[in-house]
């Protein structure tokens, strides 16, 4: 399956500026997978990718479950590293 | 601003509290800020926004929130994050201002950038990792 994953800030930099990747996963895959696959696919996010969360549908995904989260293609996903507003 | 605390203010208000984020320098490093650029995953940071806004509510007892946060470029001395609160009571208000500006800058989905006046690379605000260089 296709996936997007929306990307921001440092991370956009990191990738040439565009706002969203796109990597192909086995279907049924998990957050963690993506997150492996991210970084093979992508080695420039590599040293941001061990700060940043997972938001699939407006939520974070906590790191400790993201072995246990599947993935489906119409899936909204971001890519969230930490947040600096205010 | 003055519209929001327009907005907050009820007959029954008799406190309403402010705060305003601002554009200041130095920044990191102590290097001359010229702007901030704030950047937002923009559905994720609204909903934020808006439970911070209602836990306040619970926790403080307010009567109005208003809480805005602005993005793009913010240059030096303007306001990027405004919060109005109101409630019965002035203690209320005046506690529930820097719970919300913490629960802001910890949870919202928004990224900041320092823009230097001088010639130095911008920073990401909280970043693990050096600027993009190519």
């Amino acid at each position: 399956m296709l996936v997007r994953v929306q990307i921001f800030a440092q991370a956009k930099e990191f990738c040439g500026g565009v706002s969203f990747l796109e990597l192909s996963l086995p279907e049924g895959a998990s957050v963690s997978q993506l997150r492996d696959e991210l970084g093979a696919s992508y080695p420039t996010l590599l040293a941001l990718l061990p700060a940043c969360r997972f938001a699939v549908s407006l939520e974070f995904v906590e790191v400790e479950l993201e072995s246990t989260r599947i993935l489906s293609e119409h899936f909204e996903i971001a890519l969230i590293q930490p947040v600096s507003g205010g | 601003m003055e519209e929001a605390v327009g907005f907050a203010s009820l007959p029954s208000t008799g406190a309403v509290a402010t705060f305003s984020g601002v554009t200041r320098t130095p920044g990191h490093a102590g290097k001359p800020v010229a702007s901030l650029e704030f950047e937002a995953y923009g559905p994720m940071a609204e909903s934020s926004l808006r439970s911070i806004a209602g836990e306040a509510t619970n926790k403080f007892q307010l009567s109005r929130v208003v809480i805005a946060h602005r993005l793009g470029v913010v240059p030096l001395g303007e306001t990027s994050l405004m919060i109005a609160v109101s409630s019965p009571h002035r203690l209320d208000a005046l506690n529930a201002l820097p719970w919300i500006v913490d629960s802001v800058k910890a949870r919202a989905a928004i990224w900041k950038k320092e823009v230097y006046s001088d010639s130095s690379p911008h920073y990401w605000v909280n970043s693990c990792c050096a600027p993009y260089t190519k």
